[in-house]
């Protein structure tokens, strides 16, 4: 079973991203910060995680270059709300590589996503 | 004898009037040193002056930037689980009146998400945080393209779309997805204010700038309201709001993220008889696009 582990502060939106790819068969593993999906993604070994990029406490950004640093091969895709080139340029540059699912998702658009991306 | 004394008369007046001469050329130059000093000093000082301003100016820009962040986070995330959850319960067998429910539900939660990205825009347009991607842009095949993206709009109302570009046209400058934004905008405004007709998109070269231009045989509107159109929240008749929709910001934005081109936006109408939006970039080369 294909194992996605999905990070994001919000309790709603964690719910909501569990419920929609459990039913499409997918196994999910939810964590509600940054340094919780730090602590778990080695022993989890995700096939994808979603990160959500602003979080209090350790950002999405901070994680993804920590994840990169430890396991440069761990897909990651960032879930965001703002449109693509809005960050920091540098985090433009480093999202470059990344994929990244934009907030509100229908869940057929979600599912369509993470599809493409773990293809 | 005399001659002698006269010579050495000379001799020292000589000596002295160089020693003075030079002492005088030392102190001047000590003067002048000083002076060029002080200047090199004050230089230095507006210097730094300048370049405090400098961070300043681009500590307010950050601070701008990560308020606007904040302010599309925060406007966003509750739309995140509104959207999702009801598309959920919209894949499960409802009765009619349920149905209706959700089906409203549903609408206006995706009206609240235009007007918030609309409502982004135009703040971020505005306080001239929008960041634009600068590249070289094909106006002819971006006008073939939203032309292609509104055709299902115009197939809906039963009016004709069609795009007028030669095959190539010379480059602009610009970001391509802004850009679009705003052709796609202007035609769906052209469709959704056309019950009959057509709408025609056309591409040309001027001297120095390309214009695009979008004419419809819509609705058309008065004179008066002509110069009022590019302003947010003005949808000319307050009914026309009611019967169209529309956040009523959209060619606010357009308006700005020409300008932000180099650009010039306008609008022609005949009120029964249809409108015609237009807008001009200047050719690559000469774009003036605010970006960094």
């Amino acid at each position: 079973m294909v194992k996605i582990m999905a990070v994001d502060d919000e309790p709603d939106i964690i719910r909501l991203l569990t419920r929609i790819l459990k039913r499409a068969g997918y196994e999910v593993v939810a964590c509600s910060s940054g340094e919780e999906c730090l602590k778990k993604f080695r022993a989890e070994k995700p096939d994808l995680i979603l990160l959500d990029i602003m979080m209090p406490g350790m950002d999405g950004w901070h994680v993804y270059k920590r994840i990169k640093e430890i396991d440069e091969g761990q897909r990651v895709a960032f879930l965001t709300v703002l449109g693509v080139p809005e960050p920091s340029r540098e985090a433009m540059i480093e999202m470059g590589a990344a994929d990244y699912i934009m907030k509100p998702f229908t869940p057929d658009e979600l599912l369509k996503r993470v599809k493409a991306i773990l293809k | 004898m005399d001659l002698v004394y006269y010579f050495v008369v000379a001799l020292a007046a000589l000596l002295f009037a160089t020693t003075a001469l030079m002492v005088l050329s030392i102190r001047r130059t000590r003067e002048l040193l000083t002076q060029v000093k002080r200047g090199e000093e004050a230089l230095m000082r507006a210097h730094q002056r300048l370049k405090s301003a400098h961070e300043e100016l681009k500590s307010v820009d950050k601070l701008k930037t990560d308020f606007m962040n904040i302010a599309a986070h925060e406007l966003k995330t509750p739309l995140v689980p509104m959207v999702g959850y009801l598309h959920l319960i919209n894949r499960k067998k409802l009765g009619p009146e349920d149905r209706e429910s959700l089906d409203i539900a549903l609408r206006n939660t995706k009206r609240l998400q235009r007007l918030v990205d609309d409502i982004l825009d135009i703040a971020k347009l505005e306080s001239k945080v929008m960041k634009f991607r600068v590249e070289d842009v094909q106006l002819a095949d971006l006008v073939r393209d939203s032309v292609a993206g509104a055709r299902p709009f115009a197939g809906e109302k039963g009016i004709t779309l069609k795009a007028v570009a030669p095959r190539r046209l010379q480059l602009v400058h610009g970001d391509p997805g802004r850009l679009a934004q705003v052709l796609t905008n202007l035609i769906n405004n052209a469709i959704k204010f056309t019950d009959r007709g057509n709408v025609v998109v056309e591409a040309r070269a001027r001297r120095g700038d390309v214009a695009v231009e979008v004419r419809d045989t819509g609705i058309g509107i008065a004179k008066e309201d002509i110069p009022k159109l590019f302003t947010k929240f003005f949808q000319a008749e307050t009914s026309a709001r009611r019967k169209y929709g529309g956040t009523g910001l959209g060619l606010a934005i357009c308006k700005e993220i020409v300008q932000a081109h180099g650009g010039k936006i306008w609008a022609d109408s005949e009120p029964g008889k249809g409108s015609t939006f237009s807008f001009s970039l200047p050719i690559k080369g000469k774009a003036l696009i605010t970006t960094e």
